[in-house]
């Protein structure tokens, strides 16, 4: 900090140094990756405008409107240093190490560096240079003999291609690991490659292919013994698939089998925790879907109270807030996402913002605001900004295009529809895209 | 037992007046003299008093004579031979809210005294049938009768209104009554929040553009000015507005045309324009950040909308207002709160005004149980701007710049230093399973030994 002295201090322009929005900081400095970092961390750090608090705006406010005092940019400074320099010495520490496994020509040890490098890109959420990793860490499988050791590997690349929504590389990579797992009888690899084969199905709305997956995996599931996550894991995603197909008493009867295998296979501590969240969501989503809206808020309480990680608290608060909309009661909507957004944004979980702003504009048309479209807008950005996949745009130009039509622009809403309905096309999303196209029909 | 209604009317009102008060469920007695009339009330201050503004001994001085009775008196109904804007204004003025029509009609009296009726206790709220749509503006206070003579005046002219008052005090309302009531009824009333869109949208939404005129531009757009075409355009918080932007509206006021963003040639726009602001606008204008021409040229009428603190006479008709409408809005069966409810919010200072009112009746209505709002049921000051988790981070001894992982190593260390390093004391205290809190001690390199 540099040194001032009192007198300084007390300057009036000084001491009453204004606070700057998040959107002006933004348009401010150019859009390169190394201020990325210190972006996020400013906007974790912005609180909402309190005078905007009761004016007709604050309701509409998303990140951009939120306060950053230039002094605390300051100080937040040191904190992203460190924590980048911590990232920085880890990859350099994956090169080295696979610098020296190549100079000792061991493609095994070279494989296990580059992945640790992948593994340390996508926890900081940069799925696009954890792609490259991956990339270069297969590339020292091929000069395996055993194709095996590049499983580890090849599950992580999936798992990462399916957060990036590139779900077609995330589906071959799961079928190479199910493929080579089964010809060497490794029942935990198999399994988790046809669950996750099967959830990747699942994000296209690939119904029946995600059932055929699922059926697959479960006699390697139950090699695994009872106390495997993969057997419950595996009924829960089978209630999905029932649930979305419609079939929602069989959607009940798999979350009840789910709910016993995970009971067998968890301690205590995780049933009362994660666990709980998971399947107190997942049974939320059921009992939405039988209309049952009370029951569904109960559930999601329920799930929101037990969670634990940020990612999942965010989540859960939208289909929340999903619920509370459905019934009408918009004020409490409206701030659960709200709860949501400030929970995004400080535990950096900013992936999730495009929902929570999807909801929240959402609420925003059912209480009336012909403003509502800010939240769209912001959620576009927000993807655009942060590189979520194509699947987010496609979802929020849906919603955008549909509340369009319904404030009288049809044009513009069939214009989002058709955008939405292109993306959805090329990545094979069946049932987004035949609701999308009903919504054009309209 | 049921309330009184005592009356000051002449003998023709008497018998619709019984039949309302029968119809009420309501005790009903007559006067056609002042002296009476006024002793009967003496001895039952809590009765409902209905006065005839045309009565002979009755009219506006003993309305205004009786409407300073002390708080807790019962409420009082004036009717008056015909109707007019003054006579209105006289009601409202006298805290009467609606001014009965003479002859009176039984069912409309008694709608009246319904609605204006207390029960010992608590207050009731009307029928359900009787309750208004939103919105509405509420309220017959003084404060509130001289918003309503500005609209009544502001809607008999063409140009433009500048609203101003705090946030929350109902101004898009006003702007709708002000349309409401003027010549452009028929035509679309249009409202835009000019500080909550991004800069790079409001002026596209404004004016409209072309297709392909920015990213995003996916098909031509109307903008708001042409949706407004005929009617009344409000131009809420247009003290957010750019100096560029405000440039524009000012062409656009002063030419009747507007461009589309990627047009070429201007578009005629037949509007009327109501601004809106929450700041002193003038204070603005000597700081050089609104522009004195557009200032003047929106100002031509003003209306200053009071806040709720400075008219808490209304509290009561705006608190049955809302509980109505969220009963209605919700399907809750509820008939009315208690007094004690009344007091609470007469004691709080309502910073977000009649928005900040209509949120805690909102939820009053979805929490409270057997159809009564209790004080339990109402939560005053909730709304308040809230800390983020850094702030409240930092309320609690940590510096806004530590991580969780920080704060959560600190927090075992001090958790394991109290129970002397043993790790299933510490466990239970902080509500995680052993082998969860040695998986973070590992995780999170504390040396376990180290308190």
């Amino acid at each position: 900090m540099p040194y001032r002295s009192a007198t300084w201090i007390l300057e009036p322009d000084i001491a009453e140094m204004k606070h700057l929005s998040v959107e002006e900081i933004r348009r401010l400095l150019p859009e390169v990756e190394a201020l990325r970092p210190l972006l996020d961390e400013v906007a974790a750090a912005a609180r909402p405008d309190a005078e905007r608090r009761w004016a007709g705006s604050g309701e509409l406010g998303t990140v951009g409107e939120r306060l950053v005092d230039p002094e605390e940019v300051d100080e937040l400074i040191p904190g992203v240093l460190e924590r980048m320099r911590e990232h920085l010495a880890t990859l350099y520490d994956s090169a080295a190490r696979a610098i020296h496994a190549l100079a000792d020509d061991d493609p095994r040890a070279a494989l296990d560096a580059l992945l640790a490098g992948a593994e340390a890109e996508w926890a900081m959420g940069h799925l696009r240079q954890a792609e490259a990793f991956i990339e270069a860490a297969l590339g020292q499988a091929t000069r395996l003999p055993d194709r095996r050791v590049a499983l580890p590997a090849l599950i992580t690349g999936a798992r990462i291609a399916r957060a990036a929504g590139r779900w077609e590389t995330a589906e071959a990579r799961y079928l190479k690991v199910l493929a080579l797992a089964r010809d060497a009888e490794d029942a935990q690899h198999a399994a988790t490659a046809a669950v996750g084969a099967g959830n990747v199905a699942v994000d296209r709305g690939l119904w029946e292919l995600a059932r055929m997956r699922y059926d697959e995996a479960e006699p390697w599931v139950r090699r695994l013994g009872p106390e495997a996550p993969e057997g419950w894991h595996l009924e829960l995603n089978r209630s999905i698939v029932a649930r979305e197909e419609g079939r929602l008493l069989e959607a009940g009867e798999h979350w009840e089998r789910a709910k016993e295998r995970a009971e067998e296979a968890s301690t205590g501590e995780e049933v009362e925790g994660e666990v709980r969240a998971i399947l107190s969501n997942a049974r939320g989503q059921i009992l939405q879907a039988r209309g049952l809206d009370p029951d569904a808020e109960v559930a999601f309480r329920h799930a929101l109270e037990a969670a634990r990680r940020p990612d999942a608290q965010v989540t859960i608060g939208v289909n929340l807030a999903e619920v509370l909309l459905e019934k009408g009661r918009t004020l409490e909507a409206g701030q659960m996402a709200r709860d949501a957004e400030e929970l995004a944004l400080t535990a950096h979980v900013t992936p999730r913002l495009p929902e929570v702003y999807r909801v929240l504009g959402r609420v925003a048309a059912a209480r009336g605001h012909a403003d509502a479209f800010v939240f769209f807008e912001r959620a576009l950005e927000v993807i655009r900004e942060q590189g979520l996949p194509d699947f987010e745009r496609a979802r929020t130009l849906e919603v955008y295009g549909r509340y369009d039509q319904q404030r009288g622009e049809p044009d513009t809403g069939r214009a989002r529809l058709q955008e939405a309905a292109r993306i959805l096309g090329r990545l094979g999303c069946r049932t987004a895209l035949d609701r999308v196209q009903a919504l054009m029909n309209e | 037992m049921p309330r009184t209604v005592i009356g000051l009317i002449s003998q023709e009102g008497e018998g619709e007046a019984a039949a309302a008060a029968e119809e009420a469920g309501v005790r009903w007695h007559a006067f056609r003299r002042a002296s009476p009339f006024l002793q009967a009330l003496a001895e039952e201050p809590e009765a409902i008093v209905l006065v005839s503004l045309g009565h002979p001994e009755g009219g506006p001085e003993l309305a205004a004579k009786v409407a300073e009775r002390p708080e807790g008196s019962g409420p009082l109904l004036v009717s008056a031979p015909g109707a007019s804007l003054e006579l209105a204004l006289t009601a409202r003025k006298l805290g009467a809210g609606l001014l009965l029509r003479e002859p009176l009609v039984a069912s409309e009296l008694a709608r009246e005294i319904r609605r204006r009726s207390r029960i010992e206790g608590g207050i009731r709220l009307p029928d359900p049938e009787e309750l208004a749509d939103e919105p509405e503006l509420v309220g017959s206070g003084p404060a509130m009768a001289r918003v309503v003579r500005s609209i009544a005046e502001a809607a008999g002219a063409s140009s433009p209104v500048l609203l101003s008052g705090e946030s929350g005090t109902g101004k898009e309302l006003v702007a709708r009554a002000i349309h409401g009531a003027g010549d452009r009824r028929t035509g679309p009333f249009v409202a835009i929040n000019c500080a909550a869109i991004p800069e790079h949208l409001l002026e596209s939404e404004l004016f409209g553009h072309e297709r392909g005129a920015f990213t995003g531009a996916v098909a031509r757009k109307e903008g708001r000015f042409q949706r407004a075409h005929g009617g009344t355009l409000l131009l809420d918080e247009v003290g957010d507005m750019s100096l560029i932007l405000q440039a524009k509206i000012l062409r656009a006021l002063e030419e009747g045309q507007v461009e589309r963003v990627g047009g070429t040639s201007p578009v005629r726009v037949d509007v009327r324009v109501v601004a809106a602001t929450n700041r002193e606008l003038e204070e603005e204008v000597a700081a050089d950040e609104f522009r004195e021409d557009l200032y003047y040229r929106l100002a031509v009428n003003r209306i200053a909308l009071p806040p709720l603190r400075e008219r808490l006479e209304d509290l009561e008709e705006l608190v049955i207002h809302f509980a109505g409408y969220f009963s209605r809005v919700y399907g809750r069966r509820v008939e009315g709160l208690d007094r004690e409810v009344l007091r609470m919010l007469r004691a709080h200072s309502w910073p977000g005004n009649v928005r900040e009112l209509r949120n805690v009746l909102d939820r009053a209505v979805q929490r409270c149980q057997g159809g009564w709002i209790r004080p339990q049921d109402v939560t005053v000051g909730a709304d308040a701007p809230r800390v983020s988790s850094r702030e409240r981070t930092a309320a609690e001894g940590y510096p806004p710049t530590t991580s969780l992982e920080e704060v959560e190593r600190d927090h075992i260390i001090r958790v394991l230093a109290y129970t002397d390093g043993v790790m299933a004391d510490a466990a239970e205290i902080l509500g995680i399973h052993r082998n969860t809190l040695t998986r973070r001690v590992r995780a999170l390199g504390i040396d376990s030994e180290s308190p």
